[in-house]
């Protein structure tokens, strides 16, 4: 018997079904990496906020050892201040790219973009 | 007496079966090494014909039997016993093994051979795809591979139920009483 005789009703329902659950995953893949970046601040390990850097603002972060001052403009997130004595973090200027980050050592402070798109394979400074 | 002999005799059969299917499926294991594809994790999958045809002509225990002793001895040919590779391996094929009896034993005037060869495809490339992200990559990012490995389960599915039904028609003929 030719194998094509043997498709049952029950078969081709299951191939219907698994060619519209691959389109309808794909077009939401598709849709949800226009979302945009995202900054997400990091206080000791913590995820303590998550910003979109469409988003124009200014937050202040409680570290371990003071405040950290975190701004976000212009598609750009970078420290405008710190109170680490190296200030090293705002020396880092702003950052743009998913997977980019600024370290803060002393406060324990990471600012990094999360994104769904990552442009570039891997960052070295 | 008699009786003990063809016990014995079918006994022998089963076991010279088993090994004929476990070797037909190394053997398209170590093929399907050679064939070009564009990624490398992407098989058509052809070693599971000798799964799906020991589970139609024994039972589940044959072709759990089949695809672990199958797993064990290619993973040692290629030298990738017992690494991540390794675990991957068998824990798609006895999930994809065990959904397969299910609906072979269950769902049988539903599914043909053809939609209970998808359903062991697509098991062995989520089961495959959940572990690579409990043990190796850990990063949400890998499930953006969920449409093409379904869409991929669908195709080699495909071809492995066509195949297995061609050979299940011949072996039936000559079998005769394998049990």
């Amino acid at each position: 018997m030719k194998w094509i005789n043997i498709i049952t009703i029950g078969d081709m329902i299951l191939i219907c079904l698994i060619i519209m659950t691959t389109v309808i995953i794909s077009i939401g893949l598709i849709n949800h990496k226009d979302q945009g970046k995202f900054a997400e601040i990091e206080v000791d390990g913590v995820v303590m906020h998550r910003l979109n850097l469409k988003d124009s603002t200014t937050i202040s972060v409680q570290g371990l050892i003071g405040q950290t001052i975190v701004q976000i403009a212009q598609n750009e997130a970078r420290v405008i201040s710190s109170c680490c004595p190296t200030e090293f973090c705002v020396k880092s200027g702003s950052i743009q790219n998913p997977g980019q980050m600024i370290v803060c050592v002393p406060n324990r402070v990471v600012v990094r973009i999360d994104g769904d798109h990552h442009q570039l394979d891997v960052i070295t400074e | 007496m008699n009786g003990r002999i063809h016990e014995m005799d079918s006994r022998n059969r089963s076991l010279v079966w088993l090994s004929l299917l476990i070797t037909m499926g190394l053997i398209l294991f170590m093929f399907e090494a050679y064939i070009p594809r564009p990624l490398p994790w992407l098989k058509p999958g052809l070693a599971n014909i000798s799964t799906l045809l020991a589970l139609y002509l024994f039972n589940t225990q044959a072709a759990l039997l089949v695809v672990i002793v199958r797993v064990v001895l290619g993973s040692l040919l290629v030298g990738t016993f017992l690494n991540p590779a390794f675990i991957l391996a068998i824990g798609g094929g006895i999930m994809a093994t065990l959904v397969m009896s299910f609906f072979k034993r269950y769902f049988a005037q539903t599914f043909s051979i053809l939609g209970i060869s998808i359903f062991g495809a697509l098991t062995h490339n989520v089961v495959q795809l959940l572990l690579v992200y409990v043990i190796i990559v850990k990063h949400k990012g890998i499930f953006n591979l969920l449409p093409l490995l379904i869409i991929s389960a669908l195709f080699s599915g495909i071809i492995v139920a066509v195949i297995t039904h061609y050979l299940l028609a011949h072996f039936s003929k000559s079998k005769g009483n394998i049990r």
